[in-house]
């Protein structure tokens, strides 16, 4: 392939130490999320884990410990090195995702309301490979973005076509997971790497009339789907049935009120919401914590990605500054996806929120994911940190 | 080789700006926006519809009031039992060690489940947890089946809603609950199949007093009599428990739950004796089956000063811890022989209505020969006759205006009278005479003033108005003797004791006093006055004129000896329901009230279609009031006042004399009036007839044995009806028996009518047989 700089032309002082706001951030985030994940567990543990009511936050504290060892570690880690993981990050997950097909590992898939999204790792637990595929394509993408060059990235042939091969390949692979959700993410993911890497923009307006097209054309002709776009408008007008899980994440938040019933007093949590502990975690904190403590969780998000994006601009090597980007792009769409479920903006699918959803993969790949952001800003020149 | 670009140039700067501007600001915003718009403008809406959701409403039943009698003897109380709760919801379960084990078992073969497999590990379809749920409501239908009778089907509805909280049945006993109990811990069901406190009602005295009463469905509401009239006050305010719970129906911790406490239900103290009920329930079952009567006989006493009721009844009566069930075992049959389900089930309704029906305040009748005391009353008020004034009666009279001379029930006619002996007589011209005199607009005047024409107020349902239409003097010489229009026996008795207190009409009521949970008096009712009907020297004057019926006339088979009694007679015919079915129908009655000097209470009973022959006030009815007089009285405290004959004859319980010297014996004897022999020799008494504790007349001449045996011989009772009492007493004397006289009185013009000891049965030598008199001329319609 092609060999990397191994020196700087011209040497420019770096900070040399990791941006102490975004890991006070990463780590108030983690906090919040680990209480609040405690509270909204318990009792759903209770009710599924023989009474253990401590069962979803002990496994999760364990993974955010190792999370935090791991993002530390990976912050003194210098992240220029990445580009040799790319291709293989890619590789091994498009791998891992294959054996969906491969008889007698296939066993060890495990499915979950007639979706087969997770893999059993005998002894340890289940892990998503969707996680993988979403760190492979922030690798990748940012890579390659910066290999090709402002140039190349601006045809179609290099700017577009080898993602969208990239993004495919991944979406048949989801297409038998049958996690629409999981492709929603990652081609949002994607797509917003190309697009910060200097994508020509006519394809993403192209693009986007197409899907929307297609989308239109789609929910036209297929009943179910049009059904699920109106209970989506007015989940009331079925409450018990494919309305059930807006309508009890809208009473839960609505009866937070203003200064919420307090921490542990949600009584939505109790069996009413679906998945407390995890796609609708925010129902349960804003019914406790009411709109001052959702805002104010908000408001770290916010900064949180607004430091990540901060990091990104103030990197001076365009990998970084991808990388960067990159990662905090998940983050939001993520966090973003899962707040617009929750509150009823968005359709219901499936989305967690990172650092408050129970999953201890996914957790344990956000703070890792955190650590490379750390480094990134370590390589920030100090000029221009200034 | 393409070289890698290391600087980042300005477009992806301004890109990444767009994309944070774009995230942190307008995505963020919006779902800012939206929580604004959800949790501070809509709260209200949101927190009702989630506690909705959320919370579980119990009704908590307070305990239903208890009913006193005036003397505070409990008549209908509530006695706590259990409630059987369904949670339907929960019948599906929601894992697989929700399972009873059984089910676990039997779920691991249908599915070939290796049994290593862990149960943490198997999951449940939503089609699994479905059949689950249609199994178990099976099993617990079958189980309410058996236990309870409860129908399958409801069961089985109640188990498909989608509900947490389903009643299944009220007032479950003990043993019951328990077996239910026992089946849902052995299946797992005990969070879905349990039990909450009921309350049931019982009326420990099952039949007594049950007209009056009522019943009560089986939500311990009141379906008729007290307990319906005062529902509201006996049910109390239910209390609720709202509990907040999770989506299976399961309480969350206690602090979720809100108490607002019952209020228990108020009980009623009624004006109603216990022991004045029990000898009118007696006396008219007596009556029903002397008269062999058809339809019914009622009973009302009442007290003239309050205008309370001390007793009301109606026989045959029902069950009220059973009210469904038919009395009438004859017509319960006739009923399930109908074949169409709508008729039959209509006419088991009707017949439960009927027998619900509390006659004494529902039944309409013409009053008959008893209205002549209103007739008279209101003719001696307006001054258009006095007790004086002389009638004649040729056996009937003619009107203007009716083609046919109009009969009175003595053919050839009483002759010359005055209104005095008219109505001892109980003449029917007279009466008309008397009430053509005071003419069509008084005399609806005064039988409205009465309260004939509107309901008399007493604080029970299903209270009737008779039918009264007074158009011609036909119809006002008619009505002058009770014939042709109708009223219902509380009228009357109501009438009669404004006649009898000095003329003040009263509203009837039974309830006494309502009174609170704690026993404290919430509510009291006495005497209501309606308005003066007559004056107080109308009124002596009836009263006097009344007791002479008794003393000397019509009324005469109602006298008791020791007590001044007044009445009057009546017997009518069932005109509309003869011409039906071809054959004489009626209903005989007798209003009394006493004492006549200062009256207390009066009572009026009333047979409907009594049939034993012959038939009239003064026959079929006025022995029972004689019968019910001679008991009440003694237990008001009315104290007798004898005749010297009647003191002879009076009724005295004979003492033990055993172990006494024969001075003393005759001494003690002595006392009572009464007389003795002796047979032996001995110091002391040994044996005597008649024998201790039995009631005898005071002129009865006792055996005392001293030493000697009393003879053991049995003796044939003989037939003594249609004897004169001095007749019966010669020939029970020969045979080594005594008679005694109920009522305690007997003047040569009486017979015997009934005895004790039946004819040919055999008693003990020295028996006492009680007989009944009457005077057998006394058949006045």
């Amino acid at each position: 392939m092609r060999e990397f700089p191994a020196d700087e032309p011209v040497r420019v002082e770096r900070t040399g130490h990791i941006d102490q706001p975004l890991l006070l951030l990463t780590l108030l985030l983690l906090a919040i999320g680990l209480i609040c994940l405690f509270s909204a567990s318990y009792a759903a543990a209770y009710d599924t884990q023989n009474g253990n009511a401590a069962y979803f936050i002990i496994r999760q504290g364990i993974f955010a410990v190792g999370g935090v060892v791991v993002m530390l570690l990976l912050s003194r880690f210098d992240y220029h090195k990445l580009h040799y993981f790319a291709i293989p990050s890619l590789l091994l997950a498009i791998a891992v995702m294959a054996t969906i097909k491969i008889p007698g590992i296939k066993n060890y898939w495990v499915t979950i309301n007639d979706a087969t999204r997770w893999i059993r790792l005998p002894g340890i637990g289940t892990f998503q490979p969707s996680e993988l595929a979403k760190v492979a394509v922030i690798l990748c993408f940012s890579s390659f973005s910066a290999i090709f060059g402002k140039k190349k990235m601006h045809t179609l042939r290099w700017g577009i076509l080898p993602f969208g091969a990239i993004i495919g390949v991944f979406a048949v692979l989801m297409y038998w997971e049958k996690h629409l959700s999981g492709t929603a993410i990652i081609a949002a993911i994607g797509m917003l790497i190309i697009f910060i890497g200097g994508a020509n923009l006519f394809w993403f307006v192209l693009g986007g009339a197409g899907v929307g097209a297609a989308g239109v054309w789609y929910i036209r002709r297929n009943e179910y789907a049009l059904n699920r776009i109106k209970i989506w408008l007015d989940p009331f007008t079925d409450p018990r049935g494919l309305g059930w899980q807006g309508v009890q994440s809208q009473l839960a938040i609505g009866s937070g009120g203003f200064w919420g019933l307090g921490l542990g007093q949600s009584r939505q949590k109790h069996l009413w919401l679906p998945e407390p502990a995890n796609d609708f975690i925010f129902s349960v904190v804003c019914e406790e914590l009411g709109f001052m403590g959702a805002a104010l969780i908000i408001l770290v998000f916010a900064l949180l990605i607004w430091r990540g994006y901060y990091i990104a601009l103030k990197c001076d090597d365009k990998f970084g500054t991808l990388l960067a980007a990159g990662i905090t792009t998940q983050i939001a769409v993520q966090t973003v996806l899962n707040l617009g479920v929750v509150t009823g903006l968005l359709p219901i699918t499936g989305a967690s929120l990172p650092f408050f959803s129970y999953g201890g993969t996914a957790l344990l790949i956000q703070l890792a994911e955190m650590g490379i952001l750390l480094s990134i800003s370590r390589d920030i020149p100090l000029s221009k940190e200034g | 080789m393409a070289k890698i670009e290391r600087k980042s140039d300005r477009s992806i700067r301004r890109r990444i700006l767009f994309l944070a501007v774009v995230f942190c600001l307008l995505c963020f915003g919006a779902v800012i926006a939206r929580l604004v718009y959800i949790q501070v403008l809509n709260r209200d809406f949101y927190l009702q519809k989630a506690l909705t959701n959320q919370t579980r409403d119990v009704t908590i039943y307070p305990t239903r009031g208890t009913i006193y009698d005036v003397k505070g003897k409990p008549l209908a109380i509530s006695a706590s039992t259990e409630m059987l709760i369904l949670n339907p919801r929960q019948l599906s379960p929601s894992k697989f060690t929700d399972l009873s084990k059984a089910e676990q078992e039997e779920y691991r073969f249908t599915h070939h489940i290796a049994s290593d497999t862990k149960s943490s590990d198997i999951e449940l379809s939503d089609g699994d947890k479905a059949a689950i749920k249609e199994t178990r409501a099976q099993a617990v239908a079958q189980v309410l089946e058996e236990t309870l009778e409860l129908d399958r089907e409801t069961v089985l509805q109640k188990a498909a809603k989608d509900s947490a909280y389903q009643v299944l049945r009220r007032g479950v006993e003990k043993d019951d609950a328990d077996v239910i109990r026992a089946f849902a811990k052995e299946n797992k069901l005990s969070g879905c199949l349990y039990f909450n406190d009921d309350s049931t009602r019982y009326y420990p005295y099952g039949s007594f007093l049950a007209h009056v009463l009522g019943c009560v469905g089986t939500d311990e509401q009141g379906l008729t009599g007290l307990e319906k009239q005062y529902d509201d006050v006996l049910t109390g305010t239910p209390g609720r428990s709202v509990t907040l719970t999770d989506a299976h129906g399961n309480a969350l911790t206690e602090d979720y739950e809100t108490y607002y406490e019952p209020e228990e239900g108020q009980s009623l103290v009624l004006t109603v004796d216990e022991v004045i009920q029990h000898y009118l329930e007696k006396h008219l079952e007596i009556a029903y089956n002397d008269n062999n009567v058809e339809e019914s006989v009622i009973g009302i006493v009442m007290d003239v000063e309050d205008g309370g009721i001390l007793a009301m009844a109606s026989y045959p009566d029902f069950d009220p811890n059973d009210p469904f069930t038919l009395t009438d075992t004859a017509l319960a049959e006739e009923i399930s022989a109908i074949e169409d389900d709508e008729q039959r089930s209509t006419a088991r309704s009707e017949a439960i209505y009927a027998q619900w029906s509390n006659k004494p305040v529902s039944f309409m009748y013409y009053p008959g020969s008893t209205f002549k005391i209103i007739t008279a009353a209101s003719a001696l008020e307006e001054g258009v006759v006095t007790e004086y004034t002389p009638f004649y009666c040729p056996g009937y009279k003619v009107v203007e205006g009716w083609g046919k001379p109009i009969h009175c029930w003595k053919a050839g006619g009483h002759g010359d009278e005055n209104l005095r002996e008219a109505l001892q007589n109980s003449c029917n011209p007279a009466l008309m005479t008397v009430g053509l005199a005071l003419g069509r607009e008084r005399f609806t005047q005064y039988v409205t003033a009465f309260g004939f024409r509107e309901k008399t107020g007493i604080d029970l349902p299903g209270e009737a108005v008779g039918m009264y239409n007074m158009s011609s003097n036909v119809d006002l010489a008619v009505y002058s003797f009770g014939q042709n229009f109708t009223i219902t026996p509380l009228q009357l008795v109501t009438a009669v004791s404004a006649v009898a207190n000095g003329g003040t009409l009263l509203q009837p009521h039974i309830v006494k006093e309502i009174r609170n949970a704690d026993g404290t008096v919430a509510q009291s009712f006495g005497r209501t006055e309606v308005r003066q009907v007559i004056s107080k020297e109308t009124s002596d004057l009836m009263c006097d004129m009344l007791e002479d019926v008794v003393t000397y006339g019509t009324g005469k088979n109602s006298y008791v000896a020791g007590y001044r009694v007044a009445g009057k007679t009546g017997t009518t015919e069932k005109i509309a329901e003869m011409n039906k079915e071809g054959r004489d129908l009626y209903v005989t009655s007798f209003v009394a009230f006493a004492p006549a000097d200062n009256p207390k209470i009066a009572v009026l009973i009333l047979l409907d279609e009594p049939t034993v022959l012959p038939i009239s006030g003064g026959l079929n009815t006025a022995p029972v009031v004689r019968r019910f007089l001679e008991e009440v009285l003694p237990y008001l405290e009315v104290a007798p006042i004898y005749t010297e004959e009647e003191q002879s004859s009076r009724s005295v319980l004979m003492p033990d004399l055993t172990g006494m010297s024969f001075s003393e014996a005759e001494a003690a004897l002595k006392k009572l009036g009464m007389t003795c022999a002796s047979s032996g020799s001995a110091s002391a008494v040994t044996d005597q007839v008649p024998a201790a504790g039995t009631v005898v007349a005071s002129n009865t001449k006792a055996i005392l044995y001293l030493g000697t045996l009393k003879p053991d011989k049995q003796v044939t009772v003989p037939d003594l009806h249609g004897m004169t009492l001095r007749n019966a007493r010669a020939t029970l004397q020969n045979l080594g028996l005594y008679v005694h006289v109920s009522g305690g009185v007997s003047d040569g013009t009486q017979t015997v009518t009934k005895q004790d000891a039946e004819a040919q049965t055999t008693v003990a030598y020295g028996t006492v047989i009680t007989v009944e008199t009457a005077d057998m001329a006394q058949r006045a319609q």
